[in-house]
């Protein structure tokens, strides 16, 4: 141990080089399984923080993300009249283009009923939305375009006045923005026509069993809890960028492993001679064995701490300049990747440990 | 023919009554020492060191090499003996062989008494560590660790205790001329002060036997001089025997017998000529 602790420290650069080396991979792998759980968390938060107990759409129409539902307007007044619907709030969104100052960027246009629910639900600047011609836009939406409250800005074919920027309503490339339901309709060329009623059950009344009474009464539609709706539209973006994430984080994990291996390779290799004499004065290659593996796990487990403090900040970093890229890093996933990054040193250590093992003793003789 | 000693020494008290680390008096051998946790040896009083017809050839063939030839030799506690040989001679080979780093083609190993061919390697390791202390040409102490750390390394290794270990060294160093050295790295130290500090670790465990290889091969002449008399004072004062291989004849003086090894065959070696350049 103490011999393990010492040749670490003896070589600061090496020591230092290989300490940036393990929390570099640990930054790497935590960083993409951040952005991985935090698209998922937050790319349903307008459907996770409406309050709807059931989402009434077109029949077909399962997720938000990839389908358009079209609705007649007077689905609401029927959903409205089912038994335990305590509210039904209509809704009239679309996937749209924000085209300002030359730049386009994707985002959802979501047009609803003053007073009902639907509309942003907390603002870091401006006021909520009293009339027509006016609209909320999302804030990161708002800053990648320099949008400020108070200006105008075009949306599809009309100009809206800026009265306030939402908050938690973007998620890799996914922003929203907010006007009332007629400007919606009109935008849309959809009068008559609705996108979803948001449904909110009676206390106590289970959302299966609303959906369930919904779809009997109202035969026109599909009815989904709102968690059932929520799982659907985040498979659907998993399906879209998970996998391209997904194997970015493996990506990360074979270049930790590699990066570990390679530091704790050339630290054995550079301290075969000093194992060559400790095997030649009667060192077992067991104890040898220990001493690398030490090495190893000590670097992993400093490495990381150092990498997953770096993560805090990259997280931050990116908070500011990417607001719709969420680093989710949740206690279970440090734990994950500390017990990780230790598998990676283990794995690591397994060719020096061959080595080690199979090092003649009178290495410590040859001049 | 096998080269006897020349001396008789008496049984080492220390052996008999005290733990050679830390010299605990202790009633039983075979066991670890109650204070330092030493792992004891049996009293033997025989030789340390027993090599009989031993035989290696590297390769086989037309081009194979005998590095030795029927080589053997008796050495007893406290005894220093001297092989020396012009390169090519065998004796690295013998060193190997004797140190247990090396299986010679054939012939016997005798470690006080003990046959080692059949020792396993876990055995022939341990035996290493705790029954011979090794010098090397090159010093081969560990950059990272200090003089003292470095001595401490065997100690440790073998289970002693940190304060008795620790006591240990500090008390080789002091003998070897060193304590003022203690907490220097060897980078920091000079050639004959390194070696100084390799006789103190080859001496930390009290070993029977220690084998040398051209200890003084890299030192100056005066530096080469101190370290042998500090090795012979210290080995004798412990009772260990001693084997020098090198092609110093100037370590003559310090030694009980010069043996010559040349063509893989050993035999005594003129006072006056230890090298055998005259015959």
């Amino acid at each position: 141990m103490t011999i393990a602790l010492k040749n670490l420290v003896s070589e600061t650069g090496r020591l230092v080089t290989s300490l940036i080396g393990v929390a570099f991979a640990s930054l790497l792998v935590l960083v993409m399984s951040g952005i991985y759980i935090g698209t998922i968390g937050q790319v349903t938060t307008y459907i996770d923080n409406t309050p709807a107990s059931v989402w009434v759409a077109q029949p077909g129409v399962t997720q938000m993300f990839r389908s358009v539902s079209w609705l007649p307007a007077d689905t609401a007044r029927s959903v409205a009249a089912v038994d335990g619907v305590t509210s039904a709030s209509p809704l009239l969104g679309v996937p749209s283009s924000f085209d300002h100052d030359g730049s386009h960027t994707a985002y959802y246009l979501v047009g609803y009923d003053l007073g009902a629910a639907g509309g942003p639900w907390e603002l870091t600047e401006g006021r909520p939305i009293r009339s027509g011609g006016e609209t909320v836009m999302d804030a990161v939406l708002a800053a990648k375009n320099d949008v400020g409250v108070g200006d105008v800005v075009r949306l599809v074919d009309r100009d809206f006045t800026v009265v306030g920027l939402s908050d938690e309503t973007a998620a890799v490339g996914n922003f929203y923005a907010f006007v009332t339901l007629a400007d919606a309709a009109q935008l849309l060329r959809a009068s008559g026509r609705i996108s979803y009623v948001l449904a909110t059950a009676a206390t106590g009344l289970a959302p299966e069993t609303l959906a369930q009474r919904i779809e009997e009464q109202v035969p026109t539609v599909d009815a989904l809890t709102a968690s059932e709706f929520a799982d659907n539209s985040r498979s659907i973006v998993i399906s879209m960028v998970g996998r391209p994430l997904l194997a970015m984080i493996l990506i990360g994990l074979l270049v930790g492993i590699a990066l570990i291996s390679l530091t704790v390779l050339s630290m054995t290799q550079e301290q075969m001679r000093d194992f060559g004499v400790l095997r030649a004065i009667g060192v077992r290659p067991g104890q040898l064995v220990v001493t690398v593996v030490v090495q190893a796990l000590v670097l992993a487990v400093v490495g990381y701490v150092i990498g997953a403090g770096a993560t805090f900040g990259v997280r931050s970093l990116i908070k500011g300049r990417l607001g719709d890229v969420t680093v989710s890093v949740p206690p279970w996933l440090l734990a994950a990747m500390a017990a990780t990054t230790l598998l990676m040193a283990i794995l690591g250590s397994l060719l020096p440990v061959r080595r080690v093992s199979a090092l003649d003793p009178a290495l410590a003789f040859r001049r | 023919m096998t080269v006897n000693s020349v001396t008789n020494p008496s049984p080492n008290p220390v052996r008999g009554g005290a733990c050679p680390v830390c010299e605990t008096p202790i009633g039983h051998h075979g066991a670890l020492c109650s204070s330092c946790r030493r792992p004891l040896p049996a009293i033997d009083a025989g030789p340390v060191l027993e090599v009989s017809d031993l035989e290696h050839t590297y390769g086989s063939g037309p081009t194979a090499v005998h590095a030795l030839r029927g080589m053997s030799l008796r050495v007893q506690p406290g005894e220093v003996v001297l092989v020396v040989g012009p390169s090519g001679g065998g004796k690295t080979t013998a060193l190997l062989s004797m140190g247990l780093l090396l299986t010679p083609s054939s012939g016997t190993v005798n470690h006080s008494g003990v046959e080692t061919r059949a020792m396993t390697e876990r055995q022939r390791s341990r035996q290493r560590l705790l029954g011979i202390g090794f010098v090397f040409q090159q010093f081969n102490l560990l950059e990272a660790l200090t003089a003292l750390e470095n001595v401490t390394l065997p100690l440790r290794y073998a289970g002693v205790r940190t304060a008795p270990a620790t006591a240990r060294a500090t008390r080789l160093l002091d003998d070897l001329g060193l304590a003022h050295r203690a907490t220097s790295r060897p980078r920091e130290l000079s050639g004959g002060e390194k070696q100084r500090v390799a006789v103190a670790r080859a001496l930390a465990l009290a070993p029977r036997l220690i084998l040398a290889d051209e200890p003084t091969a890299n030192l100056d002449s005066a530096s080469g001089h101190q370290v042998a008399e500090h090795l012979v004072r210290a080995a004798r004062h412990q009772r260990s025997g001693v084997v020098v291989v090198t092609h110093d004849t100037r370590l003559a003086d310090a030694a009980d017998r010069v043996l010559l090894l040349e063509d893989g065959r050993l035999r005594e070696s003129s006072p006056s000529d230890p090298a055998g350049t005259r015959r």
